[in-house]
């Protein structure tokens, strides 16, 4: 979709600029490390990781990620995350595609507990296990700017394991797509939840749904938007949909008047919360 | 339909409940503040320290200004400085 590629790149350029406002006592939901000078905000995980490190509860972080999610969903994800963005622009390679088995999904809720809640409130905010040592957008951002500017003596083996872990995961979404934001990605699994109760919906027609399954076959997140909507329900309520709306374009019945949220549609798609 | 309809007004009540808690979350870390002492000020046996709002401790966050050591938070860099602000150790 060509609308959603556009803001990707002025949301790739905007947010990473040296000219733009520090904001970083905000967290944006969209992995981008804030260790980065050219990112304005801060990124949610880091902050959760340091705060369960202090023991303080991060009232400040939580509030802002619950409030984006809840109006939004996972929108951030699909529209404005710069890795996400790489993702997508890696995935188009021509290679054989991979569809990963669904129990994958479930990694990244056990990432979020284990290397940004639990390990860092019991081994301190500095712990080597904790999600920002091997955060694959920190390796591209800021460890490999680093080596670059401070010269490869300074490379240890936690930075030769990040490194190989940001080289596994773009290697793994040549085949799979957004398989970072279906298997590890820890903002994705806080966001999973608010997808299925968020304002922000995706429409979609139900009642002349002809089961063609060209919605699944667009679905960048392989999240089965057609099991939804032959129930009645938007297809964004789903905890792997990254609300990309590329189901939106491909339906052949996108013009009908019934949507997913009962009101009738005067067939425009476009996108508005509900 | 029906089914339906009682599904849509479980999720608004859902949304409403956690759109609530995100406002109470965001107030309550825009009022409070933190006591973060200086790290080898402690002079017969009194340690320096700053009270920070919950803002200034989420941006100490991103470049790992503050460190827990005990029960306690100290600043890793001079606050008194402007450039005293260290490189975050990821």
């Amino acid at each position: 979709m060509r609308k959603r590629r556009i803001v990707q790149i002025l949301a790739l350029i905007f947010l990473h600029s040296s000219w733009g406002p520090q904001i970083k006592w905000l967290c944006n939901p969209v992995l981008s490390c804030h260790s980065c000078p050219l990112s304005w905000f801060a990124c949610p995980i880091g902050v959760l990781v340091h705060y369960c490190g202090y023991h303080v509860f991060p009232f400040l972080a939580l509030g802002t990620v619950l409030l984006i999610g809840v109006l939004l969903g996972r929108l951030l994800c699909g529209w404005m995350c710069p890795f996400g963005f790489l993702q997508d622009l890696l995935h188009r390679i021509p290679s054989p595609k991979l569809f990963l088995p669904r129990w994958t999904n479930k990694i990244k809720y056990l990432v979020l507990i284990l290397m940004v809640f639990l390990i860092p409130f019991l081994l301190g905010e500095e712990t080597m296990y904790s999600f920002c040592r091997i955060c694959p957008a920190s390796a591209l951002q800021v460890t490999i700017p680093h080596l670059i500017t401070a010269g490869f003596g300074t490379v240890t083996i936690a930075t030769i394991v990040k490194l190989a872990i940001l080289v596994g995961v773009l290697v793994l979404v040549v085949f799979s797509s957004r398989a970072f934001c279906k298997l590890f990605c820890p903002i994705g699994a806080l966001l999973a939840p608010l997808n299925l109760i968020s304002y922000w919906t995706v429409k979609l027609p139900t009642e002349n749904c002809i089961s063609c399954k060209r919605c699944d076959r667009a679905c960048i997140t392989d999240a089965e938007p057609s099991s939804r909507i032959a129930e009645g329900i938007p297809p964004n309520r789903a905890l792997e949909c990254v609300v990309c709306h590329e189901c939106q374009p491909v339906c052949p019945k996108k013009t009908k008047q019934e949507t997913v949220d009962g009101r009738q549609d005067t067939g425009d798609t476009s996108n508005h919360p509900s | 339909m029906n089914s339906i309809t009682r599904r849509v007004k479980y999720q608004k009540s859902l949304a409403i409940g956690a759109l609530l808690i995100a406002v109470a979350f965001l107030i309550i870390g825009n009022l409070r503040v933190h006591k973060v002492y200086d790290a080898d000020t402690e002079q017969f046996g009194i340690q320096a320290f700053h009270k920070i709002s919950e803002r200034q401790l989420v941006e100490d966050a991103t470049f790992s200004g503050v460190l827990r050591k005990g029960l306690k938070l100290y600043s890793t860099y001079d606050r008194s400085q402007a450039g005293g602000k260290r490189a975050c150790p990821t």
